[in-house]
């Protein structure tokens, strides 16, 4: 709208005043430089209210952070309005529309109780900033000078608000920057902090790696071995000061050992061959070999090889360790010639050797083992496998031992026998040891003997002698054979004769019956007097074998006295006996003993018979001893003899000595053998008168009384 | 002294062998008389009448040889019977050589004993029969003169009368006056009887 002016002067005072209003609106950043957008507001507000007298004058601010935009609103006669800021910024939304750019450039409308023209404007091109809406009861408001005004204020306002955002923005940036500095700074402090102990750190790191590059020089220097360092081509480079000493040569003379004689010369191809294989493929070598020691001998070390590489796979040098195994190796040969002894030995002597880890029956034989039990070498040995091999009636034998074994028994000795596929037997001889191997788990040692061929030369050794025992015993019964035919024929003589009387008395009109039955009762006893003097015979030409019971030497006495008593009738020699009542029985086989018994009284009878008749006499005596510690029964067989000379007394006991014309001088021989077989003695002594005595001794079976 | 009983001597130390053969021989109907050594025999007195004895040969302390010297030592000629367990060859001969009418080997037949104990008593009853003739015939003998035991002696060798008067230097008269007297003191009957008599007084002589 157009304001109309009369005067020319009104006119300038208007515009004076108008460029006035526009050099202090224009002056309003000035004011507001580095203000609060809200002062801002608040003097822009006052200025426009002012100026333009106007009756009221709005503002609105939005956040630019999304905050609740700040409304402020002036009022010229504030007691006809009374509605706060809010309340007419609702007023003038909906006097305007929402949309800002579709807004009226002014519109009338009723606040209140009065009717205002309204002027907004946008501040910020597109309003971004918010708006200023001011009224007026005028009706020619806003004139041009107000509307320029206004429009001057907004974009001075805008201006203002823009700085007064902008140096907000930038305070809250330097605040920032400040907090991030300081926050840098902190951190810069610790990372320095953290700095200087790194370096601390790295200086005692260094000192560490120099201690410790030292103590390699000096662990290298002192290790039991020889170190070389050679070039990727092979060439040595350096030495440890052991092999310097070793050798007695530098290191110059070191570097040419493939032309020298620091290796053995008949290692040398090989070692050569070895070690060029190494150096061009770049595989780690190791091998053994014979180096000259200063004193000109060789020993042997072992010799390994392994490429140092840069982190490219290139080979930077190659490290060397010679170790000493001089020792080793001649325990090595030494172990292999000793095992090499050995399997000759266990094949000479039969004698196979085995281990068994009870745990996880892990077997292991020697090779004659497998010799013995005729399996193929290298067969895996099995319980089962040695099972199958063994004797059946000695596999309870084996498996009791097995169970002996698992139950922790820990040594044994015993003998079993092998069945072999082609039906022959063998005999073994079995010793084991249990020990706890370094695992802590049982293993048995153990070694095996084939003692069939001593087996069975033995028992062919026995059967010969219990062959010749026998022949002795029926030579010494064919000496008694009178007597032991009187013996029989006698009573066979007594029933004869019965028999007949029998007959004779039967024929009578009336027998005399108590006259028969005695008759009939002494043939009895005479049945029963002739079959005992032949079992006791037949006992003794019997070749049965020994059997050991136990017995009463009285038993053994009153036999032979009983078949040898017509013989001391026929020669006239008496026989006297003196058998402690308390004779403790001994173990033994009664034949046999009975044969000795025999075999010194026909001795004692026939050394007396150059002696007066009235004077022959054989005394048997027997009594409990003590000798060498040793409850013993001894039997003595005394005679009046001729008796022997001292120096005859050890020849007695030979075979095939003796004094008889007929005598085979086995006898005393075998009757020896037979009381060492008891675990007894047999030996003669002279008498102090006429004769010989002789004496056997033999252990006391019965319960020892101390 | 027909009268008198025959009787069996056993000496046998084996208590049940004695025993049977006594039961065995008094089976038989002889008088039987155990003994079971030989010294208990020797102390028992003698037997009037026919008698034998039966022996074992070995026995403790005197043994049936050493009896069977001694009994012929003492001149008691019974005759003997050994039995033994066990014969060998030499013992028996040694026996027979003393005297010994059997020689048994046990066990031995019960017939061939009593047969064998039967002909020892024959055989004893007739020695004594001779014994007692002969102890007759030397009664009368000794009632003879020497000169008449001459001229017998001569007779009885087969010379004639004249022959015994030209030994004896004398007359044939008076030899047959001594031979009638020899013929009646020993109560001859022929000069074949007389003639016996010499040789059994001539046997016994030499006894």
């Amino acid at each position: 709208m157009q304001v109309q002016f009369e005067h020319p002067a009104e006119e300038i005072k208007h515009l004076r005043r108008c460029i006035n209003d526009l050099v202090s609106v224009l002056a309003l950043p000035a004011m507001w430089s580095g203000g609060e957008p809200s002062r801002i507001v608040r003097t822009l507000l006052d200025v426009l209210l002012e100026m333009l007298h106007l009756d009221l004058v709005y503002v609105r601010l939005k956040e630019p952070t999304g905050e609740a935009p700040i409304e402020m609103a002036r009022v010229a006669q504030p007691q006809s309005l009374t509605a706060g800021p809010q309340q007419i910024g609702e007023l003038f939304h909906r006097c305007l529309g929402e949309d800002p750019q579709n807004w009226p450039s002014s519109v009338r409308n009723r606040i209140g109780d009065q009717d205002i023209s309204i002027v907004p404007l946008r501040l910020g091109l597109q309003g971004e900033i918010g708006f200023i809406v001011a009224g007026s009861q005028r009706l020619n408001f806003p004139g041009q000078t107000e509307r320029l005004l206004l429009s001057v204020a907004a974009n001075q306002a805008t201006i203002g608000l823009q700085e007064a955002r902008l140096l907000s923005e930038q305070k809250r940036i330097a605040k920032e920057l400040d907090q991030r500095v300081a926050q840098r700074t902190s951190e810069l402090a610790a990372a320095n902090e953290e700095l200087k102990k790194e370096v601390a750190e790295r200086r005692r790191a260094e000192e560490a790696v120099r201690e410790s590059e030292r103590n390699a020089r000096l662990i290298l220097d002192s290790i039991p071995g020889q170190v070389a360092t050679l070039t990727p081509v092979g060439e040595v480079e350096a030495v440890n000061k052991q092999l310097v000493e070793y050798c007695g040569r530098p290191l110059e003379e070191l570097k040419q050992w493939g032309t020298s004689d620091t290796v053995h010369p008949d290692d040398l191809p090989r070692v050569i061959e070895t070690f060029t294989h190494s150096i061009t493929s770049g595989d780690p070598y190791d091998f053994e070999t014979r180096i000259r020691r200063s004193d000109g001998t060789y020993r042997w070390f072992q010799v390994c090889g392994l490429p140092i590489r840069h982190p490219d796979g290139r080979i930077a040098r190659w490290c060397s360790l010679q170790t000493d195994i001089d020792e080793r190796k001649r325990a090595e040969q030494a172990l292999q010639r000793s095992e090499a002894f050995l399997a000759e030995g266990q094949h000479l002597a039969r004698i196979g050797s085995f281990s068994w880890r009870v745990a996880t029956d892990e077997i292991a034989w020697s090779e004659q083992l497998y010799r013995i039990f005729e399996f193929d070498q290298g067969l895996t040995v099995t319980l089962e496998l040695i099972g199958g091999r063994v004797h059946p009636e000695d596999l309870p034998m084996l498996n009791d031992m097995i169970n002996r074994a698992r139950g922790g028994f820990s040594d044994f000795e015993y003998e079993h026998r092998l069945l072999m596929p082609n039906r022959s037997v063998k005999h073994l001889h079995l010793i084991a040891h249990g020990n706890r191997n370094a695992d802590g788990q049982l293993e048995f040692i153990g070694a095996v003997q084939d003692v069939t061929q001593r087996r069975l030369a033995e028992e062919a050794l026995d059967k010969v002698r219990s062959e010749l025992t026998h022949a002795a015993r029926v030579t010494s019964l064919g000496e008694l054979t009178a007597s032991i035919a009187h013996e029989v024929n006698q009573p066979l003589g007594s029933i004869t004769n019965n028999a007949n009387a029998c007959l004779s008395l039967l024929a009578h009109g009336t027998p005399p019956l108590d006259e028969i039955r005695e008759a009939l009762t002494e043939i009895i006893q005479g049945t029963d007097q002739a079959s005992a003097v032949i079992s006791r015979v037949r006992q003794l030409v019997r070749n049965a074998p020994s059997e050991r019971t136990v017995l009463n030497l009285r038993d053994v006495v009153a036999d032979v006295l009983v078949l040898a008593r017509h013989e001391f009738a026929a020669r006239q020699v008496t026989i006297l006996t003196e058998l402690a009542e308390d004779l403790p029985p001994v173990a033994g086989d009664r034949v046999q003993l009975q044969q000795v018994l025999l075999n010194l009284v026909v001795n004692g009878m026939e050394a007396m018979n150059a002696t007066e008749a009235s004077k022959r006499a054989l005394v048997i005596r027997g009594r409990p001893e003590i000798r060498d510690k040793e409850r013993v029964v001894l039997l003595t067989v005394q005679d009046a003899g001729m008796g022997f000379k001292r120096d005859e007394m050890d020849r007695l006991f030979e075979a095939f000595y003796t004094t008889k014309p007929q005598g085979m001088g086995m006898g005393l021989a075998i009757s020896r053998s037979i009381i060492e077989a008891h675990g007894g003695r047999l030996w003669a002594e002279t008498n102090q008168g006429p004769g010989a005595t002789f004496l056997f001794s033999l252990p006391d079976a019965g319960n020892t009384k101390s | 002294m027909n009268a008198v009983e025959p009787i069996v001597f056993l000496v046998d130390d084996d208590q049940l062998f004695r025993r049977s053969t006594e039961r065995l021989i008094r089976t038989a109907g002889l008088n039987v008389q155990p003994f079971s050594s030989a010294r208990d025999f020797l102390k028992s007195p003698r037997p009037e009448g026919p008698a034998c004895l039966v022996l074992d040969v070995r026995m403790p302390g005197l043994s049936g040889m050493d009896l069977q010297r001694e009994l012929a030592q003492s001149g008691f000629h019974i005759p003997i019977i050994f039995i033994t367990g066990h014969g060998d060859i030499p013992m028996s001969v040694r026996a027979m050589k003393a005297g010994a009418v059997e020689f048994l080997t046990k066990p031995f037949r019960s017939r061939v004993l009593l047969d064998a104990i039967q002909a020892a008593i024959e055989r004893d009853r007739s020695v004594l029969q001779k014994e007692s003739e002969t102890r007759e015939l030397r009664k009368r003998y000794e009632q003879l003169t020497p000169r008449e035991r001459e001229v017998m002696t001569l007779v009885a060798k087969g010379l004639l009368n004249k022959q015994v008067a030209g030994e004896l230097s004398t007359t044939e008269a008076t030899i047959k006056f001594h031979r009638a007297h020899i013929m009646q003191k020993m109560q001859a009957n022929s000069l074949a009887d007389l003639i016996r008599m010499v040789e059994k007084l001539g046997s016994s002589r030499q006894r």
